[in-house]
């Protein structure tokens, strides 16, 4: 009789346990995503000169559905600082801000990789009138109370965007202006 | 094993056995012509189930459209009308194939032979440009793409300003012209200033010309230098910050000593032309010189700051 009792007292425990567990195991992973906060910074460097210039202002949102999700992030040109308002209008003037003045990140990636601890995006990136696709990207990923902290770098170049690469005394700036990308996705509030 | 030894079974008569071999002869003779027939399909027509043929006007399709259930690889490769024939003949031995089903479908008799594009519809099969159609836009799994506008980015912002372009590139034109300028100026600045010695009561009437004549090169190169600056399209909504904010308060200082420094040089060279030592306020002409060539000199050295030298790692 008692060895009866328990042996029904265990798999209720069990039945009401389980999902429990497998859900703290396996936390579903949200279908909208919400851009927090960002740190995108490029780094351009002349031989005088080391020059980064941050944006706090991006927007994006990422939406998943059926194993797949897909993400935007915009930005505006003029919300890059470097802290020198004359190299802020400067750099405005050659990437065409006037004309182009958003800059578009556009991704897919599988959901179930949101899960994981590094994630590999292809970006295509508007700016600058030119269409950019960086294939493969690493990025790191970081979970924080449900929010996803991403970090990573986006190998930009002067030339495959068709910038001319500005002068100071007559010394142009180098090639590469890698981006470095801080980001907090939280899931949306629906 | 012939009929005849199987227990239960009457052993057939010899004439019964002729006809039933006649009627499989004829079912095999008349699936023959239907394969054979199968190459003079109208062009433009496969039977659901067949591997696509786009050049055919008319495949199968993965379309919306309702399809039936593939059909035996048999019933697949026979024609419409021979399929029917066979499947009429041989009404157990093969299952009925899509066209045939759609010959025997209601409203199939209203166009005894001709097949309509609702006939072709309800059997699964689309015209090839359809088909086509479908393929170039693949149905993409997943959510649809994000969209500006659901990032509250309104068209406004995206929208291209040509005028504010061309000011832009205007102002980037004058300022790198006043750059040049005032890497030039500071030159002759500094050349000035060198052979000020040269000018002085100690100095010759040569060297006392040749200081005058680079002042006032230096003059209308530190003028023309301060109009690409001044002239250059200010930016709305844009206030001055960093490396730039040093370089225009110390053009309050050299900009004054820029106008002072040739009128008290005009009046000093006067006064030693007559024979006299410079004298009232002519004589701060070499001290109001070096203050206003340390300021833009400064000035030179703000705007580029903080310099990175080559050799910093």
């Amino acid at each position: 009789m008692f060895r009866s009792l328990a042996r029904t007292t265990a798999a209720a425990a069990a039945v009401f346990a389980l999902p429990a567990l497998l859900g703290a195991a396996a936390k579903p992973v949200a279908s909208h995503w919400v851009l927090q906060s960002s740190v995108l910074t490029y780094h351009v460097t002349h031989p005088l000169h080391k020059v980064d210039g941050v944006s706090h202002a991006a927007r994006g949102m990422g939406v998943c559905a059926q194993g797949v999700c897909r993400f935007l992030i915009a930005d505006q040109v003029k919300t890059f600082t470097t802290g020198d308002s004359a190299r802020d209008i400067h750099m405005q003037q050659v990437v065409h801000a006037a004309l182009y003045p958003l800059i578009t990140v556009r991704t897919t990636v599988p959901q179930a990789d949101l899960t994981a601890r590094q994630i590999q995006a292809t970006l295509v990136v508007q700016f600058a009138g030119q269409q950019v696709t960086f294939p493969k990207l690493t990025f790191a990923l970081h979970r924080q109370n449900g929010d996803i902290r991403l970090t990573g770098t986006i190998p930009a170049t002067v030339r495959e965007f068709k910038i001319k690469p500005p002068q100071l005394l007559f010394m142009p700036i180098n090639n590469q202006i890698p981006i470095t990308v801080v980001m907090l996705w939280a899931p949306a509030k629906s | 094993m012939t009929t005849s030894n199987v227990p239960g079974l009457r052993p057939l008569r010899h004439g019964a056995n002729l006809s039933r071999r006649f009627a499989v002869g004829l079912v095999l003779v008349a699936l023959a012509a239907g394969a054979a027939a199968a190459q003079n399909v109208p062009s433009g027509f496969v039977v659901a189930g067949t591997p696509p043929r786009p050049v055919l006007g008319f495949t199968a399709d993965a379309s919306p459209l309702p399809r039936p259930a593939p059909a035996p690889a048999f019933a697949a490769a026979v024609p419409l009308a021979a399929t029917a024939t066979a499947a009429s003949s041989a009404p157990n031995s093969l299952a009925p194939a899509p066209a045939a089903r759609a010959a025997a479908a209601p409203g199939a008799s209203r166009h005894a032979g001709r097949i309509t594009a609702d006939d072709l519809a309800r059997i699964g099969m689309v015209p090839a440009q359809q088909q086509q159609k479908a393929r170039k836009k693949p149905k993409s799994a997943g959510p649809p793409q994000p969209t500006l506008q659901q990032l509250g980015i309104t068209p406004q912002m995206t929208q291209a300003n040509v005028k504010a372009q061309q000011r832009l590139n205007r102002r980037q034109w004058m300022l790198r012209w006043h750059q040049r300028l005032g890497l030039i100026t500071g030159g002759a600045m500094f050349a000035t200033f060198f052979l000020g010695h040269s000018a002085g009561p100690h100095g010759t009437p040569t060297g006392r010309n040749i200081h005058a004549a680079l002042g006032t090169a230096t003059t209308a190169l530190y003028f023309t230098t301060a109009y690409m600056a001044l002239e250059a399209p200010k930016i709305p909504g844009t206030k001055p910050t960093g490396a730039v904010k040093l370089h225009e308060i110390l053009a309050w200082i050299h900009f004054p000593g820029m106008i002072l420094t040739p009128i008290l040089g005009y009046m000093a060279y006067h006064q030693e032309q007559l024979g006299q030592r410079p004298h009232g306020i002519a004589k701060l002409h070499g001290l109001v010189a070096t203050v206003t060539f340390l300021a833009f000199a400064s000035s030179i050295v703000a705007v580029s700051w903080p310099i990175r030298l080559p050799f910093h790692l």
